[in-house]
Parts: C-alpha cells; sequence; structure tokens
C-alpha cells in the first residue's frame, strides 16, 4: 500500500491539495495577448467580407445595369444615355445643318454671338415650314429683331406673313415712339 | 451575484466580444484567468510546463468557439473548464503517446525525477476518473469547499455528497496505484 493511503484522516489531502500557482504573470499576458490578436483577425475578416460584399453588390448592380441600358450607338452618338440630342447640340460648337430641327437651331441662335440675328430668322422659318408652330416662330423672330440692325426691320418680299406683320408692327410702334418724342 | 444577473452580464459580454470589443475579452479573460488555471494545475498534477501548454490552448479555443457560449447553460468559469477538461484529455493522450518513444532523462536528480513521475501518475489517476467523481473531488480539494457546500450548490443530501465523496477518493485511489 501506498504511503499516501496509510494517513488519516484524508489520505488524499497530500496528493490532491491545490499548487501554488506562483508567479503567472507572464503567462497570463503571452495568452491574453495571443487571444487578442485572434480576436483582432476575426474583426478584420469580419470587416473585409463586409466591404467584400458591399464591393459584390456595387458590380452586380453595374453589370445589370449595363446589360439592361440600351445601348443604340446611332440614336446616342456613342454618349453618356442621360444627356439628350438636343443638349448635346446645345452644347456643340458647331453650325447648324440642314438636317437640324428647330429646337436645335433656336438652341444655336441662343448660344452664337456673331450670327444670334440669323440663326433666330432660321429657326423661326423652320418652326412655320416644319411643325406649323406659329408661337415658337413669333418667339424667335421677335429674338431675331431685338439682335439685328435697322436694315433687318425692312419688310422683304421674301419675308413670310408673320415676319411681315411684327415688322409692320415694329415700324408703327418706331413712328408713334418719334411722333411722340 | 444572482443568477439571472450573471447570466445577463455574460450575455452581454458575450455579444460585446463577438462584435469585436476587445474591453469585454479582457474582463471575462481576467476574471477567469486565476481560476481556470488552479484548475489545469490541479489536473496536471503541479506540473507546470504541462498547465502553461494546456491553458494556453484552452484560452485560444475559448475565443474561437465563443459564440458557443451559452450563460444560461452555465458560467463562462465553468464553460472553459469543460474546455480545458477536453484540451487535458487530449494532451495525456499525447503524452502518453510521447512517452512510449522517449526515455527518462538519466542525468535529472532522483528527487525531481521521483516527483515529476508522482505528479504525472496523479494527473493520470484525475484523467482517468468519471467527469461527476472528478468534479466532487474538485471541489472538496482545489476549491476547498466543505460538504455542506457541495450539497446545497447540488441539491443533494450531505448524505449522498458524502458517499459519492467516499467513492471519488476510492476510485482515484485505484488509478493511482495501478499506475505505480
Amino acid at each position: 500500500m501506498h504511503e499516501f493511503f496509510s494517513r488519516e484522516p484524508d489520505p488524499l489531502e497530500a496528493l490532491l491539495r491545490p499548487h501554488s500557482p506562483a508567479e503567472n504573470e507572464t503567462l497570463r499576458l503571452a495568452v491574453y495577448a495571443q487571444s487578442r490578436r485572434l480576436l483582432r483577425r476575426r474583426r478584420w475578416i469580419r470587416q473585409f467580407a463586409y466591404a467584400a460584399s458591399l464591393l459584390l453588390s456595387f458590380a452586380v448592380g453595374a453589370v445589370v445595369m449595363r446589360m439592361t441600358t440600351p445601348t443604340d450607338s446611332g440614336e446616342r452618338g456613342g454618349g453618356s444615355p442621360l444627356i439628350s440630342q438636343t443638349d448635346q447640340r446645345a452644347d456643340a460648337p458647331r453650325s447648324p445643318t440642314s438636317d437640324d430641327s428647330a429646337p436645335a437651331r433656336e438652341w444655336f441662335a441662343f448660344d452664337s454671338e456673331n450670327r444670334r440675328s440669323e440663326l433666330y430668322f432660321q429657326a423661326g422659318d423652320q418652326y412655320i415650314k416644319d411643325q406649323n408652330d406659329l408661337q415658337s416662330a413669333l418667339r424667335c423672330y421677335t429674338n431675331a429683331l431685338d439682335n439685328g440692325t435697322e436694315q433687318d426691320l425692312t419688310i422683304s418680299s421674301d419675308d413670310n406673313w408673320l415676319l411681315m406683320a411684327i415688322k409692320d408692327a415694329r415700324q408703327k410702334e418706331r413712328n408713334n415712339a418719334k411722333q411722340g418724342g | 451575484m444572482q443568477a439571472e444577473d450573471r447570466v445577463e452580464r455574460e450575455r452581454e459580454l458575450r455579444r460585446a466580444v463577438l462584435s469585436g470589443e476587445e474591453f469585454a475579452w479582457r474582463t471575462l479573460y481576467e476574471e477567469a484567468f486565476d481560476g481556470l488555471y488552479a484548475y489545469v494545475l490541479w489536473r496536471c498534477g503541479g506540473l507546470r510546463d504541462g498547465a502553461d501548454e494546456v491553458a494556453q490552448e484552452t484560452w485560444l479555443t475559448a475565443v474561437r468557439r465563443l459564440r458557443a457560449f451559452e450563460p444560461s447553460a452555465g458560467s463562462f468559469a465553468a464553460w472553459v473548464r469543460g474546455i480545458a477538461a477536453n484540451v487535458l484529455r487530449n494532451h495525456f493522450r499525447r503524452e502518453k503517446q510521447r512517452m512510449r518513444h522517449i526515455q527518462p532523462l538519466q542525468n535529472e536528480p532522483l528527487a525531481v525525477e521521483e516527483s515529476r513521475e508522482q505528479a504525472e501518475r496523479i494527473a493520470a489517476a484525475l484523467d482517468a476518473l468519471p467527469a461527476h467523481y472528478e468534479a466532487v473531488l474538485r471541489m472538496k480539494y482545489l476549491e476547498g469547499r466543505t460538504v455542506a457546500d457541495i450539497a446545497g450548490e447540488r441539491g443533494e443530501s450531505l448524505k449522498a455528497v458524502e458517499s459519492q465523496l467516499s467513492r471519488a477518493r476510492e476510485a482515484f485511489r485505484q488509478a493511482y496505484l495501478q499506475l505505480e
């Protein structure tokens, strides 16, 4: 029989008594540092996964949008789908062509510095010709005369009835003003 | 602290640790470290090198598996002790395999060698015990609790606890002597 079991009253006391933990501060700090590194790594992984999922969602959204947006280059001219044809023309510093619509010509006139009066006349003519839009034509002719010279007020045989009427009214207005003054 | 308060507090700390807050982990760690180390050292028969290794592995396992900790099922200290018991089981299995292939150091002083052998036998005998015997011996010898205290916590009679303690002692004695 082993000596420890011959003692009384409790033979296991000597074998099972707790051991003094003594100095374990180094172990405590070292293990804590290791466990904290694990925690941080897990947090970084979680944050990275979150960022990656956001990025993935954005990429998927962009691909879906690209696939569902029509890309007719002839109609859009290869530019941004959010910019209309009219806006592109208004921004473009070029001369109007015979294919340009009346609103496009009006924008050219608006942007032009040297040929503003002439281009307004053309836009007014085209509003009547293409759309019979008298209100827009009246606006363009008025702008043309406002930006034109004295000579532009002279009625010509090439003028249409609307332009003749506006010029006539302007001349009368001017004469009245002279007589009144 | 009331049981409900303890559960609520540990649940909050667990949530904070899982969301990455280090102070919460530090709180849990500092509160449980000494108790866990004393347990591991006791189970290792006082062998400090083995205890250090087991304690380290236990804490790293705990931080990895914290999501599995459920405060309503038991305290954090008890949960970590459960992890330590598993780590100890694996540790002793590895040690047993290692000792088959390694001869003891010839130049070690006899007293040191005997002391180490005794510590290893204690550790092996504790490892061989069923969990409920190990638990009652732990409460009695490691935690220094009285039979009445143990009976109160378990909701058992004094006589039942004394009887279990007696059987646990005998089981330990048998296991220890078999290893001689």
